[in-house]
Parts: C-alpha cells; sequence; structure tokens
C-alpha cells in the first residue's frame, strides 16, 4: 500500500495546527507540476 | 497603527504596553511547522497589513529533486490558475540564465535538492486586497542554484492565507510570516 498524502494545516488566528491526511477531492487539486529546472 | 511619543514623566500603562512595545516596522504574525505534501496556512492575512514577508527554512534531507511550490488561499480553497513569474539564477561556477511561467498553476519557488537546507526570504504585496498579489522572492541552497523571482497572481481576489507544497514527498521545516506595519 502506498504512503498516504499528508497535508499540515495551520489556523494563524487560533494558532493551531492539523495534520491529516488529504482528502480525494484535495488530492485531485494538487498541482501537475511543470518539468522541474536542474542546473549544473 | 500609529506610533505614540511618550513624554517625560508619562506613566506607561499596561495598555500602552502592549500595543507599542511590538510596534515594530516587520510584526510577527505565526509560524508553523511544515511536515507533508501540502502545507496550508489560513487567517495570516489581514486587514492589518497589506504587504508581508515569510521565511522558509526546509530542512530536511530527501531523495532527488523536488519542487517547492506555492498557491495562494482563500476560504480553503488554493487559487490555481494565473501565477505569472520571471526567475533569474546562478550556479555556483558563475553561469546564470532565466525562465517563467506564462503563467503556471502555481508559483514555482524553488528546488529542494537532497542533503542541504533550503532558504527562501519572499515578500508578498498586497494579497489581501481584492486586486493582483505580487510577489519577489530569493533561495539559496548549497546544492541547488540560486534564483531571484519576482511574479504576480493576476486575479483580482482577496486572499487569507498560502498553501505550501511539494511534488515529490513531504517538506519538513518551518515557515515564518511577518507584516509589515502600516501608519
Amino acid at each position: 500500500m502506498s504512503e498516504p498524502i499528508m497535508g499540515t494545516f495551520h489556523d494563524a488566528e487560533t494558532g493551531e495546527t492539523v495534520t491529516r491526511e488529504l482528502t480525494a477531492e484535495e488530492i485531485a487539486a494538487l498541482p501537475i507540476s511543470e518539468p522541474t529546472r536542474v542546473y549544473e | 497603527m500609529a506610533v505614540k511619543t511618550f513624554t517625560t514623566g508619562e506613566v506607561l500603562t499596561a495598555s500602552d504596553t502592549n500595543t507599542y512595545l511590538n510596534n515594530g516596522g516587520l510584526v510577527y504574525i505565526t509560524q508553523y511547522a511544515l511536515s507533508s505534501t501540502s502545507n496550508p496556512v489560513s487567517n495570516c492575512f489581514t486587514s492589518t497589513y497589506d504587504n508581508y514577508y515569510i521565511q522558509i527554512d526546509y530542512t530536511a534531507a530527501s531523495a532527488g529533486t523536488s519542487q517547492l511550490q506555492l498557491r495562494l488561499r482563500a476560504s480553503g480553497t488554493d487559487a490555481s490558475t494565473n501565477y505569472y513569474s520571471g526567475v533569474n539564477y546562478v550556479t555556483w561556477s558563475g553561469t546564470g540564465g532565466a525562465f517563467g511561467q506564462n503563467p503556471g498553476t502555481y508559483l514555482y519557488v524553488a528546488n529542494k535538492g537532497s542533503g542541504f537546507r533550503l532558504s527562501v526570504g519572499m515578500e508578498i504585496h498586497s494579497p489581501k486586497l481584492t486586486d493582483y498579489t505580487n510577489f519577489t522572492w530569493w533561495n539559496v541552497s548549497h546544492d541547488n542554484a540560486g534564483w531571484n523571482g519576482r511574479a504576480t497572481h493576476a486575479t483580482a481576489t482577496s486572499y487569507d492565507g498560502f498553501n505550501l507544497l511539494s511534488d515529490s514527498g513531504n517538506i519538513t521545516g518551518t515557515c515564518y510570516i511577518y507584516g509589515y506595519r502600516k501608519a
């Protein structure tokens, strides 16, 4: 089984941070990456 | 928040101390530990400040190269279009170049290679206003070319936060957020 994709959610107003698995909807919304720029 | 000039002999009240003691030009707002693929912060952009400074200390070694990405966020939803950027980079051997996003679906902030800490300093201008948001930033890491970037998010929307993302694995480190005080 692959590792779950996690999210760390911080609220600056309350100071709370919650770490949990991303929902299917949140995973679908993740960016499709552009080609990585690698330099010599 | 206005500056107050105290006069000789004036009583320093608790209220004045709490209000003005931290009345520096750059005011700490919050910090949080980065530990996941997606690391959103909400409610850090408010009407108290127009412009912000963030520092990202990305510390963990990771296998291979991953991208550090940023998206603006409003009411729990990331903005996924209209990130225009231009980046100048330079390598330790003195070669250099440039690239851009015209536009991208996220702001390409940096590459994170394995083994070395990555540092990022970024100014974010007017994210809370219902207007375009502008960015300038730099990054540096021993195993990566240093970048100087500038960008605009070409959507007139008010945002209350942002999301720091990795395209491979988890980010480990800390994000610090400050506001530039207004008069």
